[in-house]
């Protein structure tokens, strides 16, 4: 392979892991945005969206069947605990309601355990089909899938929160949950829907690289840290600024990983959060 | 009687604010609600728009029992409030905002653009600002933009919490004569406002609210004539 080569094959797996930690930092954004809270249990989504594919798949359910029925599974899985676990602690203090996230997201890693046991699971692509040569680099063409549901992902989300009425009255909801109500708008129904399609997401990213990697019940922790990551540096509250962030992330780390050694990739990721967080607490893209 | 209010009471985990108020508005009417600063005046339209549920009383919006109500299925049987401090979406246009006004009563799309015509009959300047951000305008265009977004929903009773705080002089006359201007097209109104004498100048009725309690109600006429009205909130 030619230098050019390397750096195309780096450019396609930064752009592949880049998307995921983009999808993550979204899925955490809008739970972020109507709950003021970081759900730590982002990244057992993504693993429950992987497992419970690569299961049905397994058992014969058609690809696009178990596509939908996976997301629609981790929705409902979401919306529950929402409704269930974090409801009813709305007067406590922010600090109790992490530990409630973490406390969820230890019991869903173990719950993934049961159901999965320790293994690694892998879903075949979701097209067969030899990778396409660009400049002497292989591109797989599950990564052309996983660009292309993530940007639908991203379309669909900018235009639900820009144009549909649903999606505004969410907005409205995230920045003045008294002025929503007086509009009447239900606000726990509101979150509730936040909070499902956060989930739907989380398990999307999951799903779409699950043929890419060996998804076992801890597969999530990484993704969630580095989704984490994506939306600090992209502004806590911001969707476009974590799209950046996490497209930005997983090329810095394919590139470190290829030219220097993958014994630095999280460190410097790590140092990246860091200057960020110091030099611009309010994220890389704030305009303040 | 489009709302009428018995022996209602309410308040904050143990305060109690409201106590056993007895208050009415008639169809057409504009009523004005005087008290000093923490008398309960915010407290009792939170209860009316059934924000906070009340400990005891009931009410009755036109004509049905809505005590318990909450606020979306009042803000749909058309009790509106705009409420203190505005509440608008900083983020979100000015557009945005007054469509959320209709939120709860999705309409076709002419029928919104009606709506819209109508709040911009009565706040031009809003027309101008359609795709600015709402947390960018000035205080008093923040303030027409939530009246014009209470105005979205359609409503017979729009509860007002002090309009005019904050607002120069010569804004506080428009938005308050553009009040006076609502009951022109059937809107009933339940006011707030610390500018006495001019809600007084532009309400039929007021009632006074000291510590919770009314403590004195009549003709508006009447109750600019009395002493104690006058030394307590006119400042003469
Ligand atoms: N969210 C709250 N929690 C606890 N107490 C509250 C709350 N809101 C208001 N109070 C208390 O209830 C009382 C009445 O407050 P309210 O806001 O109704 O007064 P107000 O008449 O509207 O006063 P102002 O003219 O200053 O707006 C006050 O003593 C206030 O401290
Ligand atoms: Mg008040």
């Amino acid at each position: 392979m030619s230098d050019i080569s390397h750096l195309v094959q780096f450019l396609f797996s930064g752009i592949t892991v880049g998307s995921v930690y983009a999808l993550i930092a979204v899925s955490l954004v809008i739970v972020y945005k109507v709950s003021q809270l970081i759900c730590f249990a982002q990244g057992e989504f993504f693993v429950f969206g992987a497992l419970t594919m690569t299961t049905l798949v397994s058992k014969g359910v058609p690809v696009p069947l178990a596509f939908f029925l996976s997301i629609i599974i981790a929705m409902a899985l979401g919306a529950l605990i929402q409704q269930v676990l974090i409801r009813p602690m709305k007067n406590t203090s922010v600090g109790a309601l992490i530990v409630m996230t973490i406390a969820i997201s230890l019991a869903l890693r173990g719950l993934a355990l049961l159901i999965w046991g320790r293994e690694s699971h892998v879903l075949p692509p979701f097209s067969r089909g030899e990778p396409i040569q660009v400049l002497g680099a292989a591109l797989q063409l599950q990564i052309l899938w996983i660009v292309g549901i993530t940007t639908v992902v991203l379309f669909l989300i900018w235009f639900f929160f820009e144009k549909t009425p649903a999606g505004i009255a969410m907005r409205a909801c995230a920045e003045n949950p008294y002025g929503a109500s007086l509009m009447g708008i239900n606000t726990q129904k509101t979150t509730l829907v936040a909070w499902a399609w956060g989930s739907g997401i989380g398990a999307l990213a999951g799903m779409a690289v699950a043929p890419m990697l060996f998804t076992q019940y801890t597969s999530g922790i990484m993704p969630m840290v580095k989704g984490f990551i994506a939306m600090s540096i992209g502004g806590l509250g911001s969707i476009v600024g974590s799209v950046i962030a996490g497209l930005l992330l997983g090329l810095v780390e394919s590139y470190t990983i290829g030219l220097i050694s993958s014994k630095f990739s999280d460190t410097i990721v790590f140092a990246l959060l860091m200057a960020v967080l110091v030099f611009r607490p309010n994220g890389l893209f704030s305009r303040s | 009687m489009i709302l009428k209010a018995e022996r209602l009471s309410a308040g904050y985990a143990r305060i109690q604010v409201l106590k056993a108020i007895d208050l009415e508005v008639k169809k057409g009417e504009i009523v004005c609600l005087v008290g000093a600063n923490g008398a309960g005046k915010s407290t009792l339209l939170k209860v009316l728009s059934g924000v906070i549920p009340p400990t005891a009383g009931a009410f009755t919006f036109d004509g049905r029992d809505v005590t318990g109500r909450k606020p979306n299925q009042l803000v749909r049987m058309g009790l509106s409030h705009v409420p203190e401090g505005r509440q608008i979406f900083g983020s979100l246009t000015v557009k945005q905002n007054l469509f959320l006004g209709a939120y709860v009563n999705p309409a076709k799309k002419e029928r919104l653009d009606d709506l819209l015509e109508s709040v911009f009959g009565l706040f031009p300047k809003l027309k101008e600002r359609l795709a600015q951000k709402a947390g960018t305008m000035s205080g008093g265009e923040q303030q027409m933009l939530a009246i014009g977004r209470g105005l979205m929903s359609q409503p017979k009773l729009l509860l007002l919490d002090e309009p005019s705080l904050g607002l120069a002089p010569l804004v506080v006359e428009a938005i308050l004569s553009t009040i006076g201007e609502l009951r022109s097209r059937g809107i009933s109104i339940l006011l707030v406002e610390q500018n006495v004498n001019a809600a007084l100048h532009i309400s039929d009725r007021a009632y006074v609210l000291e510590t919770g309690r009314i403590v004195l109600q009549g003709e508006a006429k009447d109750l600019l004539e009395n002493e104690e009205v006058k030394r307590c909130y006119l400042g003469m």
